[in-house]
């Protein structure tokens, strides 16, 4: 309560701080920015007074007011992106209109680093006067190549961020800023748009677990369409957590987009963008071709059921491929045929993937309004077969001064994006790249492709006991998904005096999600014996309401003091519904109807509201131009917690020394230190505090409901994320070196988590406060500009670098660990004193010497004793990107490296395909085989000698015993060491070449503008993982570190034009 | 301070600050309060589903009493088992059925329905029997009580204070049945509120519960066991106490629900060369024919399958949607009784009951009379007598008692009836285990009761025995 009511002191006294200040005296600055060869009016033009966060915008004649300039010997500074800044030096009297006029001359290039970054509230700020870390990237440079996903597009331009993309058609990308802080809970950062938090859930998989038969149905925030982003600023650290609330304890990410004001030129712009390019598999696992399916070197085919010589077998231990042999096949009619390899049989299953991504924005401006409407659609034919998305988006963002102190604005983006049979993944017959790991090598997809069903419509395939047709999964096992959002704000603001402006807004993020899954009669694994086929579909509405008011202070000087404030209240409703049904069986074959349910159907349904009550906020004090001190406060009454503790209160205080100001450096242009510590509460989920009890599916007509298995909490008390960072920004050598460096520190703890309790309780785990993560790290950017010729060549180079060291400190008593999640039989694990996300599984039975023991079979260990350990962990060592821009002329060509380093990946396209004989390192112990097709037997010299040594009467001695190559390959499954990799990878992110067509042609053409660009995306992967990308991940949740059989990430190349009329 | 301001400022401009929101915390999805019946129902069925379904019987304790056998992949047939398969089954006995049981009987008794409490505490000790059986001590007195306390350690019993608590609450359960008192019907899964057959069931498993003590407290099994004969127990086939699962696509029956996505389980080949030997009319229900019309099993422990074609499945009878789930048969109780005759527990002639007990088990099934009469008339099956008779009644309780792994596995442990041997691929030094691991997390969240339980026992791996396994 003490601190409580000093804040709230606090917070009065610099309500009324700037009236007072009023009394000291300001005045005005008004003047014209014009360029300079053609001496025309530039509009857009920031102009500010340093040293305050005063400042303003130029019109369309280029003319500018700034109003409550504190009196004295001012500089007023004026800057647009493409021109040389200018400084002017002014002196303002009390109540005087001061004048200062700028001339603008293009510079020929500069560092690609926005002076003006959007900070919590959109509020805009100088660089020099912010206090805390925050990193912004242009919209052009998420545009440069096509990558439909926000998120992914982000991918090497941020430091401190880690982005998992799980590199699926659709799928999702994963960020997490600074580590996770959260043992169970989301981890990834708030998002805003235009001042309106937004979701970016992952969707739900209706159907299928993940891992298992589950579909990505991707993040939500790939709803926006990039070009129509001006600016994204990514906050790291907490401190923007008063602003916006709890969730942006994990960073928040602010995302501006293009207003009619920021359009230069005429009263009405118009900008077209058609970007086209055309998507192969980067990586393929490498087959082996030398065997055919079957078992022992046997093989022919019957049924696809076991009534042939196992021809039900769906793994490539059979006979030799391409020595002549004729063996009936699946698509001979009992004759026997060539049995011949198929190289290409799964690389001819992929198509050549095509993204169209169009859009067309016009902007108007007028004196008293600026409107910008924008229209975009996105076409993609994916890279699998029947694979296919589309996403069409409209955005409108107009402001109206209504009146002379009153201004509107208004903001609306529609979205809607639908999906066409997106590939099932994890373990299950539905996800093609499974069924080419159980696969018979010889199989000639193209048969299988030309015919999906028999004469009696049953499904035609290889093999019938285990798997679909490929083709059958993709096309005929139909999946669709839609979804409509809109997300929509209105703004009003009154300036009640002239410090004093009064805001309410009101802002909106809606969506539906529909989501169809069919399984046509026949098909394998999901259904197998209903006989007509099965159904299932989903609907889940979102919706998030935020009304603010706010009020804010302009700044004002008080002597050396510049004082600027924001006080501010939210309401929070956030609610979640949805529902279900699933048909197991159908009356008439594959009519997908409700109606047509041949049993009853599974129905599900589920809803969530949630409502949180805040009071906010913010002071900023500028000393001397110099010295800059934020502190904020906000408390939040949440709908979530017990009445007795629902209520908590979160400060956070910052500060920032131009230290360059006060002494000159030698080479140093500008030189900044930072400091900031901050605290924020948070709540927990919704239903946590009540136990409840679970309703199965009546048994015929009784009702059945069994006790929940966690205990819920009617004592839980808000969690904490406590955090400091210090950091430095430095400029060299005229600015054309640039520093900026962060080094965090922060503590999450009394974690609102369902601690695991020993099943004899009667429940399995309990709610409780409880775990403490703390995370570490540096963040580093540079950038340079290390060639800026006469004629016009540069060289523009950024890195970004970062590093995150995470320890859980505690967890709960003497608990040891939770589990966050396992996935075949390997555990992702928090365990106290251990880094977050340490995988465990089965390791080899080592000698004291390190070497490999083996059994009296000769094959290494697997068994329940064999020693359970650390296999890795999923979180990289480090982060990089390095990006590199060329400009000569008319020419820009752009790229960017991508690197991690370090973390850990368990393969299971590689346990599985190295125990179904479908890999190439399955040729080992079987390069010879004899003349009716079979590998040598180890009797005869064939197969191989595992290296190692076996346990003799109680000595260690060298193994000697021969082993059959299928024996020893399919013994792996299981352990699990043997096929962790370390996941470190280095990518050619991105490649842009650019050409803006002269404007000689272009005028010619009655155009302003006119480029064309070549782009590619993920051009060239270069890893030690064998058969995959390492980056991928089948779950967007805080289980990470598995791959199964994910398809292929995707090569793009395309091209580009840009056209301004 | 802050707060009046606080208060004032939402009270203006967003109603109160705290005002109402608990009402938004009220789940509009799952109640709070159940009544006892629907619990009960889903207790007996979840009960049932893992003790005579796909996972728990026919996929561990069935493979390694040679009913079952895996095709292809087989790993727990060659006694390899998950942690994580352990630990669902631990998992899911105590905070699934044994947690609903104990509220149940919570519920009766806060309102003095002395039917609901006797009927939870039958199902409970069907339960907590199976659970001992398979682990040795295990949580018991100190168990289930999680919303009581904030204890996060449990201590565990030994097995012996178990099974004395065992009969103690079956003989109190079947006491306190009033038939004429307030029931669950629907809800009862197994007699639909028919008192009496509860009190049947009760002492049926009180015989169950007695018999196997046989070893380890013969005085306490003779008498218990003879005290449950005289309370009454099965008379008929219409007393066996099982579920009846439906052919409605959702209902089915769990073995029925596991092979619509997979095919990897066969028929034991020990089970099926013992049915062929003494001309079981059973066969053809407990086993499919091949592709060439044989019934051949599959040799348990076997790395290397033979094609599926030659292979036998399980038969339709146990097979089917709308299978049965039998907790405990007639024929059982039979068989129980022969033995204590044997062994002179109790009166009776154990060569009647032993032929009673087949003829129960036939007829159940639908087998003829005439049938019967023919199997029972072969040298083979004439009963015995002594010991031998007692290898007879135990062989046919193994065939009887497929479909119900835990308790063929208990029987098998206690009887070493039939010979069973390990397969050809066996791993964990060829031995066929007798008892399941405390899983790892277990070990992990109640250490120190877990080492003072394995201490008790002196060992709690697959090869060390229960206190009743002499």
């Amino acid at each position: 309560m003490i601190r409580k009511s000093w804040l709230a002191a606090g917070l009065l006294v610099l309500l009324c701080v700037p009236a007072h200040l009023d009394a000291q005296g300001t005045g005005a600055v008004q003047g014209t920015v014009v360029e300079a060869t053609s001496r025309q009016p530039l509009s857009g033009v920031q102009v500010i007074v340093v040293g305050t966060t005063i400042g303003g915008v130029t019109n369309d004649d280029g003319r500018f007011l700034l109003l409550n300039v504190p009196v004295g010997q001012r500089t007023i500074r004026a800057e647009l992106i493409g021109f040389r800044l200018e400084d002017q030096p002014v002196t303002v009297r009390a109540d005087g209109t001061a004048t200062a006029s700028f001339v603008l001359t293009q510079t020929a290039v500069e560092l690609e680093r926005l002076q003006v970054v959007v900070t919590a509230l959109g509020i805009e700020r100088q660089e020099r006067t912010i206090t805390t870390s925050v990193q912004s990237v242009t919209g052009d440079q998420l545009t440069r190549t096509p990558e439909s996903n926000l998120v992914a597009a982000l991918s090497g331009k941020i430091s401190g961020v880690s982005i998992t993309n799980s590199n699926v058609g659709g799928g999702s990308s994963r960020i997490v800023i600074r580590g996770a802080n959260s043992l169970t809970g989301n981890n990834q950062p708030l998002f805003v748009l235009d001042g309106i938090p937004v979701s970016n859930a992952t969707g739900t998989n209706p159907f299928g677990s993940m891992g298992y038969n589950a579909i990505d149905y991707g993040n939500m925030i790939q709803d926006l369409q990039p070009s129509d982003i001006e600016s994204v600023s990514v906050l790291k650290g907490p401190n923007a957590a008063a602003l916006y609330g709890s969730r942006a304890a994990n960073g928040a990410i602010i995302i501006t987009t293009k207003t009619g004001r920021r359009q230069q030129g005429l009263g009405i712009g118009l900008t077209a963008t058609s970007t086209l390019s055309f998507e192969r598999p980067l990586k393929l696992p490498e087959y082996q071709n030398l065997y055919g399916q079957g078992w022992n070197g046997r093989y022919s085919y019957l049924d696809g059921r076991g009534n042939g010589v196992y021809d039900d077998y769906d793994e490539s231990w059979g006979p030799r491929l391409d020595m002549g042999l004729m063996i009936p096949q699946f698509f001979s009619n009992g004759q026997p045929a060539p049995w011949a390899s198929h190289p290409d049989n799964v690389s001819n299953f992929f198509e050549t993937g095509r993204t169209a991504n169009t859009s067309v924005a016009f902007s108007t401006t007028t004196d008293r309004s600026s409107t910008r409407l924008s229209i975009a659609r996105l076409d993609q034919d994916g890279m699998y077969p029947g694979f296919a998305q589309a996403r069409t988006t409209l955005g409108l963002n107009s402001s109206i001064d209504l009146a002379d102190r009153l201004r509107a604005h208004v903001s609306a983006q529609y979205t809607n994006s639908d999906g066409e049979n997106r590939p099932a993944q994890g373990y299950g017959a539905d996800n093609f790249m499974w069924q080419f790991l159980w696969f018979g090598r010889q199989v000639d997809t193209g048969i299988l492709k030309s015919r999906l069903r028999n004469e009696d419509g049953s499904q035609f395939n290889w093999n019938n006991r285990w798997n679909n047709n490929p083709y059958w999964t993709a096309t005929v096992n139909e999946n669709v998904d839609n979804r409509d959002r809109i997300i929509g704000s209105a703004s009003v603001s009154y300036d009640v005096m002239n410090w004093l402006t009064a805001t309410l807004r009101s802002g909106t993020d809606w969506s539906q999600d529909t989501r169809r899954r069919l399984f046509a009669a026949g098909t394998i694994g999901q259904t197998g014996v209903d006989p007509n086929g099965a159904f299932g579909e989903s609907n889940v509405f979102r919706q998030e309401t935020n009304t603010d008011f706010l009020l804010s202070t302009k700044p004002r000087a008080f002597g050396d003091v510049t004082v600027s404030t924001n006080f501010g209240g939210n309401r929070r409703d956030n609610s979640y519904r949805s529902n279900g049904v699933y048909v197991r069986n159908l009356v008439v074959p594959e009519l997908y109807d409700l109606g047509n349910a041949a049993v009853t159907p599974d129905l599900s349904d589920w809803r969530e509201e949630q409502r949180v009550n805040s009071l906010y906020g913010s002071a900023q004090f500028g000393f001397r131009e110099f010295l800059f001190v934020d502190v904020t406060g906000r408390n939040d009454w949440s709908s979530t917690l017990p009445a007795t503790s629902n209520s908590y209160f979160y400060p956070s205080v910052s500060a920032g020394l131009v230290f360059s100001d006060l002494a000159t450096i030698p080479g140093l242009t500008y030189g900044k230190v930072r400091i900031g510590w901050a605290e924020v509460g948070n709540d927990a989920d919704p239903y946590q505090l009540v136990d409840p009890y679970i309703a199965d599916v009546p048994f015929g007509s009784v009702p059945r409901y069994t006790a929940s298995n966690r205990l819920r909490n009617y004592n839980l008390k808000p969690e904490t994320t406590r955090s400091w960072e210090v950091g430095a920004e430095l400029r060299f050598l005229d600015g054309r070196v640039a520093f900026d460096g962060t080094y965090y520190n922060k503590l999450t703890f009394d974690q609102i988590l369902p601690i695991q309790t020993t099943a004899l309780t009667g429940f399995t785990s309990r709610m409780l406060n409880a775990g403490s993560i703390r995370n570490k790290g540096v963040e580093l950017m540079v950038n340079a500009l290390p060639v800026r010729l006469a004629n016009g060549l540069s060289w523009e180079v950024t890195l970004n670098w970062s590093r995150n060291d995470n320890m859980v400190e505690e967890l709960w008593g003497d608990l040891e660990s939770i589990v966050l999640g396992t996935y075949y039989g390997v555990q992702v694990v928090a365990k106290k004193g251990e880094p977050y996300g340490q995988m465990y599984g089965r390791k080899y039975v080592r000698d004291s010497q390190g070497s490999v023991v083996v059994g009296t079979n000769g094959l290494p260990l697997n068994v329940a004793t064999n020693p359970n350990g650390v296999l890795g962990n999923y979180n990289p060592d480090w982060n990089a990107g390095i990006n590199n821009r060329i400009r000569y002329g008319p020419l820009d060509l752009s790229f960017l490296i991508d690197r991690q380093s370090g973390g850990s990946i368990y393969s299971l396209t590689n346990v599985y395909g190295t125990r179904s004989g479908v890999l190439s390192n399955t040729v080992l112990g079987r390069e010879e085989a004899d003349a009716n097709g079979a590998p040598i037997t180890p009797a005869n010299g064939g197969g191989l000698i595992v290296p190692g040594v076996r346990v003799v009467a109680g000595d260690t001695v060298p193994n000697t015993v021969r082993v059959a190559a299928q024996s020893y390959h399919r013994g792996l499954t299981g352990l699990h060491e043997n096929f962790v990799y370390d996941a470190s990878f280095t990518k050619l992110r991105e490649v842009r070449l650019g050409y803006d067509v002269p404007r000689s042609l272009t005028s010619r053409m009655r155009m302003a503008r006119m480029s064309l660009a070549l782009v590619g995306r993920n051009l060239i992967l270069w890893s030690d993982v064998p058969n995959i990308d390492p980056e991928t991940a089948f779950n967007p949740g805080n289980v990470q570190g598995f791959e199964y059989s994910q398809p292929p990430s995707a090569r793009s190349i395309g091209f580009s034009i840009t056209v301004t009329p | 301070m802050f707060r009046p301001v606080a208060a004032l400022l939402c009270a203006a401009v967003l109603g109160a600050c705290d005002d109402g929101l608990t009402d938004f915390n009220v789940n509009p999805n799952e109640p709070v309060n159940v009544p006892a019946q629907y619990l009960f129902a889903n207790a007996t069925e979840a009960a049932a589903n893992r003790i005579n379904g796909a996972y728990l019987n026919m996929d561990i304790v069935g493979l390694w009493v040679q009913h079952y056998a895996e095709h292809l992949y087989s790993t727990e047939d060659r006694y390899e088992l998950t942690d994580a398969a352990v630990a669902g089954h631990w998992n899911n006995f105590y905070s699934g059925p044994l947690q609903d049981l104990q509220e149940v009987i919570e519920q009766g008794e806060s309102d003095g329905r002395a039917n609901v409490v006797a009927v939870g505490t039958i199902v409970k000790s069907w339960v907590f029997q199976v659970v001992t059986d398979l682990w040795g001590d295990v949580g018991y007195s100190e168990a289930l009580r999680g919303r009581a306390t904030d204890a996060l350690e449990v201590n565990y019993d030994a097995q012996q204070s178990i099974y004395n608590d065992l009969l103690v609450q079956l003989a109190a359960a079947t006491a306190a049945i009033q038939p004429a008192g307030v029931k669950i019907t629907t809800g009862d899964l197994l007699y639909n509120g028919d008192m009496v057959r509860w009190q049947k069931f009760s002492n049926s498993l009180r015989m169950r519960v007695a018999m196997r003590l046989s070893d380890a407290d013969l005085n306490r099994a003779r008498t218990e066991f003879a005290a449950a004969v005289a309370a009454g127990a099965f008379t008929s086939n219409s007393d066996n106490a099982r579920v009846q699962y439906f052919d409605d696509g959702v209902n089915v029956h769990p073995i029925y629900g596991y092979e619509r996505s997979r095919d990897d389980h066969a028929i034991s080949a020990t089970l099926v060369d013992t049915l062929k030997a003494l001309g079981d009319p059973r066969l053809p229900l407990y086993a499919k024919p091949n592709s060439f019309g044989e019934y051949k099993g599959v040799q348990n422990g076997n790395t290397d399958s033979p094609p599926l074609n030659q292979v036998s499945r399980i038969g339709t009878y146990f097979s089917k949607a709308d299978a049965q789930a039998v907790i405990m048969s007639y024929a059982e109780v039979l068989f129980l009784q022969a033995e204590a005759a044997e062994r002179g527990w109790i009166g009776g002639s154990a060569g009647d009951l032993y032929r009673q007990g087949i003829t129960a088990a036939m007829s159940l099934m639908g087998i003829s009379q005439a049938a019967i009469t023919v199997y029972l008339e072969q040298d083979a099956v004439e009963y015995k007598g002594g010991q031998a008779g007692l290898r007879q009644i135990w062989l046919q309780k193994w065939i009887a008692l497929f479909g119900n792994g835990p308790e063929a596995y208990a029987e098998w442990r206690r009887t070493g009836t039939p010979e069973l041997l390990p397969g050809p691929d066996a791993l964990n030094d060829g031995r066929i285990p007798v008892r399941l691991p405390y899983p790892a997390v277990e070990t992990a969240l109640n250490k120190t009761a877990v080492d003072a339980a394995v201490a008790r026992q002196g060992g709690a791996g697959f090869n060390d025995r229960v206190w009743w396994h002499r």
